[in-house]
């Protein structure tokens, strides 16, 4: 079948997942939707818990085209490049600073929802700036994939290390630790409005530098004969896929591997080309995520099950199937 | 106005490192196909890459009398194409969003495909028959026909001269005579060639002109011939060079005798 047929082919069964999202993402729960009383109460929150998770996996997926174009790897993922953990160290560290350092010199009418995107992004974009200034610009398989798991750890650690200062104050702790389960089960209007520009200009960029990204697959040479400013392109593509992640990580917390299972499970069907990528990745991603949640309401225990566990028990098997073909092909040196 | 590319006192390094080039004076005019010759490390990539804008140069690089330093990266890569000795592209794109690529320096970043995109990629994958490869994987197609691909990647940019860097090096002899031919072909619609070759052979039976670098200088520049017969040029290769010795090839169909 050509690349043009399955394209729409794949937009179709798109759209038609997306529908069924949206009915599910609201028909999902506990809660009765047939007493009148409370059936609007449901439907917003169930509706803000559904765009929250739509819009963290829309962010991941088009973060995780970036990067895959950017260092010419299909196994780049803001997660595994621990971009998404940089973010979470950033979005601890102003909850932290909330409390601490910038009690009550803030006015009331800013709210913390608000400045957390700011945080994860400065966190996300320092995580990507270290892994470049570690890998180089064009790194082999494992050194990309050691640094990323290297950087995960090290901001995992000093989150970890933060979480126990937080936890000296009760409201704090639980705030810290809330954020970095993640989930979107608490998550309104106000994380969405806080999230929703970073994810639509972040996806708008990834789209209009989606022709840069294409000749990039070339390599950075053939690419700069070519006519693409590289530098410039490798550092407007950091910028916003730290605010794609960012804006994930604020709705949703630390979900790993969406940006690694949508677009490679796209790609067989609207091809490699950015341009056809990213919008296919922005509703893929979020639709893989609001199924995630979903599946989290759908699972029988007392406790809830954390979105991120739903997201990598489908991603960490993809990666290793990934990474599998990639030694047996021999690039993963 | 000197046509071609001119090159005069060309010094080139690597990052950080000291030249590797010095000093370098050429010029590749139009109609003609120039061979930048020399041993392993006399500096041939290195001036490709200079001239092509990936190694930082000192010096005058001028195509039809306009420096290339002057050019904005767009307006540059629509005036002089680079075809590399093997791609980086590991994806697998279709060999007409290959060819594509070669559009880039012709479009914003939010314009769609115009016709005259369109006809240009046609024009090139014909211009180096391989218009029937068009909806094939660029990673499945063989060395030869990737080369070709490559080649007319270069052409859809719209560039007139070319840089090639041992185009021909990983490639079979029939596939060899195959991309000498097209090249011939360009060079003889005006185009401005100008490659590396590794072989002294294949460079006396496809090239007009030649640069010999030795140890990162020229050592000899001038027809063919008349660079083979340069005893500078034996002694910066080590070898004899035995004239109408070894075997000789043509396109089946070619004349004898004739540049395939």
């Amino acid at each position: 079948m050509a690349v043009d047929h399955r394209a729409r082919l794949a937009w179709v069964v798109l759209l038609l997942c997306l529908s069924l999202t949206v009915v599910a993402g609201l028909g999902a729960g506990e809660g009765n939707l047939a007493d009148p009383e409370l059936r609007e109460t449901f439907l917003a929150l169930r509706g803000w818990r559904l765009a929250n998770s739509m819009l963290a996996g829309a962010a991941l997926a088009v973060g995780g085209v970036m990067v895959q174009g950017l260092f010419r790897n299909p196994l780049a993922s803001p997660s595994v490049l621990g971009t998404t953990a940089g973010a979470t160290l950033g979005g601890i560290v102003v909850l932290v600073a909330w409390s601490g350092l910038l009690a009550g010199s803030l006015p009331e009418w800013l709210p913390r929802e608000l400045l957390i995107p700011v945080g994860c992004f400065l966190g996300s974009m320092g995580a990507l700036f270290v892994l470049l200034a570690i890998t180089g610009r064009d790194p082999g398989m494992v050194t990309l994939l050691l640094s990323g798991f290297i950087l995960s750890s090290l901001f995992a650690s000093l989150g970890g290390l933060l979480v126990s200062v937080a936890q000296e104050e009760f409201e704090l702790g639980r705030a810290v630790v809330a954020f970095t389960l993640g989930g979107v089960e608490a998550k309104g209007s106000l994380h969405v409005a806080a999230s929703l520009p970073w994810v639509l200009v972040g996806t708008a960029m990834a789209f209009g530098w989606g022709r840069a990204l294409d000749v990039l697959l070339s390599g950075e040479e053939e690419a700069t004969t070519l006519g693409v400013q590289v530098a410039l392109v490798r550092r407007w593509v950091i910028v916003w896929t730290a605010a794609l992640t960012a804006a994930a990580v604020a709705m949703a917390g630390a979900l790993s591997f969406v940006g690694l299972v949508v677009p490679h499970a796209l790609r067989p069907f609207v091809g490699v080309q950015h341009r056809a990528l990213v919008p296919a990745a922005f509703v893929g991603g979020g639709v893989f995520v609001a199924w995630a949640d979903v599946v989290t309401r759908w699972i029988p225990t007392r406790s809830h099950v954390p979105l991120g566990v739903v997201t990598s028990l489908v991603g960490a098997p993809v990666f290793l199937f990934l990474l599998a073909r990639a030694s047996r092909e021999g690039r993963a040196e | 106005m000197t046509d071609g590319l001119e090159v005069a006192g060309l010094t080139a390094h690597y990052r950080l490192g000291p030249a590797v080039v010095h000093d370098v004076t050429l010029h590749a005019p139009r109609g003609c196909i120039t061979a930048l010759l020399g041993v392993n490390g006399s500096g041939k990539s290195t001036v490709i890459k200079a001239l092509a804008g990936l190694v930082p140069y000192e010096g005058h690089v001028a195509l039809d009398g306009t420096k290339l330093a002057a050019l904005a990266p767009k307006v540059r890569a629509r005036r002089l194409a680079y075809v590399p000795q093997r791609t980086a592209m590991r994806a697998p794109v279709r060999v007409r969003d290959m060819v594509e690529l070669g559009r880039f320096a012709h479009r914003g970043a939010l314009d769609p495909g115009t016709k005259h995109d369109e006809l240009a990629i046609e024009r090139a994958l014909a211009e180096v028959d391989a218009s029937a490869l068009a909806d094939r994987r660029f990673t499945e197609l063989s060395g030869g026909e990737q080369q070709r691909v490559l080649l007319a990647r270069a052409l859809a940019t719209g560039a007139t001269a070319l840089l090639l860097d041992e185009p021909t090096s990983a490639l079979d002899v029939r596939q060899r005579l195959v991309f000498h031919a097209l090249l011939r072909r360009l060079a003889a619609d005006g185009c401005c060639v100008l490659l590396v070759v590794h072989d002294l052979s294949e460079a006396r039976e496809h090239a007009d002109l030649g640069v010999v670098l030795e140890g990162g200088r020229v050592c000899q520049t001038g027809p063919m011939p008349q660079v083979l017969a340069a005893p500078r040029v034996r002694a910066a290769y080590g070898v004899e060079i035995l004239e109408g010795a070894g075997l000789g090839y043509r396109l089946p169909g070619a004349p004898a005798g004739a540049v395939p």
